[in-house]
């Protein structure tokens, strides 16, 4: 208790403060699913890094992914979970408020 | 940070890569205002029944182009993408006032070549010049479809594509030029665009064939 107090930002999901998955999270929750190549290029992030980074958010439930194989080449598609869009929610909406408690105090 | 949590832009972004990032449906409008362009030479040369098939033709022969270039680039480069059912509900909703312009386009398409249009002939001509209602309102159905995509998806180079549209008209009526010049003027500008949008695509979204998933 006495460190939220101190860093009231660490009550913040860890797991998707990292500006990496936030931005795939993000990027998910205005979709309803969305391949690797489009999340890519909205993201700019690596291939290794998109894989790894949405491969620990599925781990955690917020994202399910299913791949395919299309022209003998791996296709991933990316999908946000309920649990996956109410930590979003859960988070902007804190986020907001502590965001809004610093400016006002 | 904010902006990585501003949900209406991320989903306005992705709507824009997904729906005009290839340039496609600029090179559609212009492509189909350059053509617009040709009507009074062709309506003279074709008469009016066949200038009418000849130019709904040559419509939907661009549109079912661009659409096939756009599903065999897309795919590959900026990927496959569903959207919410908040934004499949506006797309119906923009399809269906689409479809209902249209069909009132051909509606007087048809109407006009059958000579059966109020007041058709002389004093349309007079009014219009070379141009028929049909081509009057094939024109205000692109002003307000352009000018609807500009307001509801704030896609800024639309703005500027109705104003121009909406300019052709009144300058050609103005100017003592060939009827169709401001018309291919427009269509030019508006082709230009999306053959500049186009190259800039290729560069920026390379083809992922030979990507390496992990």
């Amino acid at each position: 208790m006495n460190a939220e107090k101190a860093n009231p930002f660490a009550e913040l999901d860890p797991l998707i403060h990292t500006p990496a998955r936030l931005n795939i999270m993000t990027q998910l929750y205005v979709v309803e699913s969305a391949d690797y190549i489009f999340l890519k290029n909205l993201t700019d992030l690596t291939w290794g890094n998109l894989s790894a980074h949405a491969a620990k958010l599925a781990e955690a439930g917020y994202l399910e992914i299913e791949k395919s194989i299309v022209n003998k080449k791996t296709h991933t598609v990316a999908k946000l979970t309920k649990k996956g869009r109410q930590a979003l929610e859960t988070y902007r909406k804190r986020m907001m408020e502590l965001l809004e408690k610093k400016s006002s105090g | 940070m904010n902006t990585q949590i501003d949900l209406k832009q991320t989903e306005k972004a992705s709507y824009k890569l997904a729906a005009f990032g290839d340039g496609m449906a600029d090179l559609t409008l212009g492509l189909s205002i350059l053509l617009m362009g040709f009507f009074p030479l062709t309506r003279k040369a074709f008469g009016p029944v066949l200038n009418a098939a000849f130019f709904l033709a040559a419509i939907y022969g661009i549109v079912y182009l661009t659409t096939r270039a756009r599903r065999w680039l897309g795919p590959s480069r900026i990927g496959i993408v569903s959207f919410g059912s908040r934004v499949k509900k506006r797309a119906r909703i923009m399809s269906l006032f689409t479809a209902a312009l249209v069909a009132l386009m051909i509606l007087v398409w048809f109407l006009s070549a059958r000579g059966w249009f109020p007041g058709s002939s002389t004093h349309w001509s007079a009014l219009l010049g070379a141009y028929g209602v049909e081509f009057v309102v094939s024109f205000l159905v692109l002003v307000i479809l352009v000018g609807g995509m500009a307001y509801t998806l704030g896609v800024r180079r639309y703005t500027f594509y109705g104003i121009l549209l909406a300019a052709c008209f009144p300058l050609q009526v103005a100017l003592p030029i060939y009827e169709g010049t401001s018309f291919l003027a427009a269509g030019g500008i508006i082709t230009t665009a999306g053959a500049v949008i186009l190259t800039r695509f290729f560069k920026q979204y390379p083809s992922q064939d030979k990507r390496v998933e992990s």
